[in-house]
């Protein structure tokens, strides 16, 4: 029987309609005492005090009240003009499904394992000398891309990742041209990054990337001393390396195309405008403020344990607040774990990143190939494989296929327990359009895939920040920037 | 229940203590999402007789709340969450009418 034959018509709530008005579902958040935000499936909201969402749920709010308009055209409730409401509900919530069918668009190379540097929070580099070992094979490329080709997102992007990709340069060109020659026959929209250190970024590889128009990510965790400190390189030279690196790009294939990442680690913590500064200086206009993940030597090395979630959430809201007032003065930054979120708060699309997702982005939105041949369902299952825990690998490019992997059981289990609608907490909560589920994150910190939300970094900290991010909507100097960085 | 002062260091009395509510007023459900949120302070036994909840709060080691902070924290848990459930109730057949109407032209609704 399908979902049609088990509900009442529209017909049946017209006697509601005739005289007054029916509540559409949705959930709440409380912000603080007296303010609320309620949100509905197709991520609209409205902000409340407790007495006007007590009003609102028990049918007593009158047409002339001030939010009455607002919750109706905001599809909160619907009274005898909302002829259309629930056709245009129904409309946006597949539009803002719809993501999930088109199924895995990144798709990530990790072309080798080693790497020049020795990262103290770094979860899988090895030794530069371990060629043979660690580095992906011609054979282990070319089944790799087949699969990629199999998925059936009409964009693909391959992302090639480390160790430190470069030190695999003829792969990584194998792959372009592998990619490419697919791509006569498949049309897909087909886009390449290399995240690297940027070491070994040689006028080869600047002219390769310019001719195939290859994006840049890299690492840039602050200034010199930070830098240096959180990325020992032997030399004592990463930052210069880096910066040199941001340049030629800047310089050989425009300004648009690098960005940078960084990772908070507890030296970050007090050096907030100088992470920022570092990055207005060296013309970046794009900042991810990362809390350090929870996976390998960054564990060992209790790098995790050296800052909790309300520092985190302080250094996150600090350095918002001094982005915006950077872009308030002229100068274009944009936090991006800010933007994915403001997108799904101002805009019906969902920007597909794969720790916003339910049910989660794993193997979904993007999967890992390993040097190896080995496939994990996302880069932070290959982490938790580097600690000796396989739970998330899906297969291998040498022994599974496409149906193989994407329907292992293991990935199947995990995207239904990720479905964050029926998961404790989650399914009442009232930010959960924004938020999503992480069930690599919870397992490896918790143990079970769904985890307990209220004992959860994740949650706190994806409540910490919609909450706030809610709170600079509300001042129209904030909003301005905000709904600039929209994606 | 409450703070006890030794030598200027507050030491935070973490006895368990009881509430006992009706269940004309709070659903089980209810309650247990309510203790579920709090977990991090408390942990709850719940038990129901005829028309009475009852739930013995036992703070977590690392709870730093006092008696009444924590009653205040569950009871804005309960009235949220029952007002939650209200929203549910109202709109449980519009939610799956919305749903069927979404993936109508898909397989996974009949026609
Ligand atoms: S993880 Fe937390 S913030 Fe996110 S939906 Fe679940 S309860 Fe809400």
């Amino acid at each position: 029987m399908g979902l049609s034959n088990k509900f009442k018509d529209l017909e049946s709530y017209s006697e509601v309609l005739s005289d007054g008005y029916q509540l559409l579902p949705f959930a709440f958040h409380k912000i603080s005492p007296d303010k609320y935000i309620a949100t509905n499936i197709v991520g609209e909201y409205l902000t409340v005090s407790r007495d006007t969402l007590k009003l609102l749920v028990n049918g007593t709010l009158l047409p002339s009240h001030p939010i009455y308009n607002d919750a109706k055209s905001k599809h909160f409730i619907m009274d005898r003009d909302s002829d259309t409401a629930l056709d245009l509900l129904a409309l946006k919530y597949r539009t803002k499904q719809h993501p999930i069918s088109e199924f895995t668009g990144l798709h990530i190379f990790v072309v080798s394992l080693r790497c020049d540097y020795t990262c103290k929070y770094c979860q899988v580099s090895r030794k530069m000398e371990d060629v043979d070992k660690f580095d992906m094979s011609e054979e282990t490329a070319r089944k790799a891309v087949a699969l990629a080709f199999e998925s059936p997102s009409k964009s693909i992007k391959i992302e090639f990742q480390g160790g430190e990709p470069l030190l695999n340069f003829p792969i990584i060109k194998f792959i372009v041209s592998e990619s490419l020659t697919l791509n006569i026959k498949e049309n897909r929209v087909l886009q390449f990054v290399i995240t690297s250190n940027l070491t070994f970024l040689s006028e080869e590889v600047l002219a390769f990337c310019k001719l195939h128009n290859i994006y840049i990510s890299t690492s840039l965790d602050g200034p010199e001393s930070i830098h240096n400190k959180n990325r020992p390189r032997p030399n004592k030279d990463g930052y210069q390396k880096t910066i040199d690196g941001i340049r030629a790009v800047q310089s050989e294939l425009g300004k648009d195309r690098i960005a940078a990442l960084m990772t908070t680690t507890s030296e970050s913590l007090s050096n907030l405008e100088g992470i920022v500064d570092e990055y207005v200086q060296n013309d970046l206009h794009a900042i991810f403020l990362r809390p350090l993940s929870p996976y390998g030597f960054a564990i060992k090395t209790k790098q995790v344990e050296k800052y909790n979630v309300d520092k985190w959430s302080n250094f996150f809201k600090q350095g918002l607040e001094y982005i915006i007032k950077l872009n308030r003065a002229g100068y274009f930054l944009r936090e991006q774990y800010t933007s994915i979120i403001l997108t799904k708060i101002l805009t019906p699309t969902d920007p597909k990143y794969v720790d916003l997702q339910s049910p989660s982005g794993i193997g979904i939105s993007a999967v890992v190939y390993n040097y190896d041949g080995d496939v994990y369902a996302s880069d932070e299952a290959r982490m938790l494989k580097e600690m000796g825990d396989e739970k998330f690998k899906l297969g291998n490019v040498h022994t599974d296929d496409y149906i193989e992997l994407f329907s292992s059981d293991i990935l199947l289990d995990t995207l239904e327990e990720s479905i964050a609608e029926s998961a404790p907490m989650c399914s009442d909560c009232g930010l959960i359009t924004y938020c999503g589920s992480d069930p690599v994150y919870h397992y490896a910190t918790q143990g079970d895939v769904v985890g307990k939300k209220p004992l959860s970094f994740y949650c706190k900290k994806n409540t910490s920040i919609i909450e706030h991010i809610f709170e600079l909507l509300e001042d129209p100097g904030s909003r301005k920037v905000l709904e600039s960085w929209v994606l | 229940m409450g703070f006890i002062h030794m030598n200027d260091v507050i030491i935070t009395d973490r006895s368990p203590f009881e509430l006992e509510l009706s269940l004309e007023v709070y659903s089980l459900e209810t309650c247990k999402k309510a203790c579920y949120a709090l977990m991090e302070f408390v942990s709850c036994k719940i038990s129901t007789s005829s028309d009475k909840l009852l739930i013995e709060v036992h703070p977590t080691p690392d709870c730093t709340k006092g008696e009444e902070e924590l009653k205040a924290l569950l009871f804005d848990e309960l009235l949220d969450y029952s007002l939650r459930e209200t929203i549910a109730e109202k709109t449980d057949s519009i939610r799956t009418l919305i749903l069927s109407n979404a993936f109508s032209k898909s397989k996974l609704v009949d026609s």
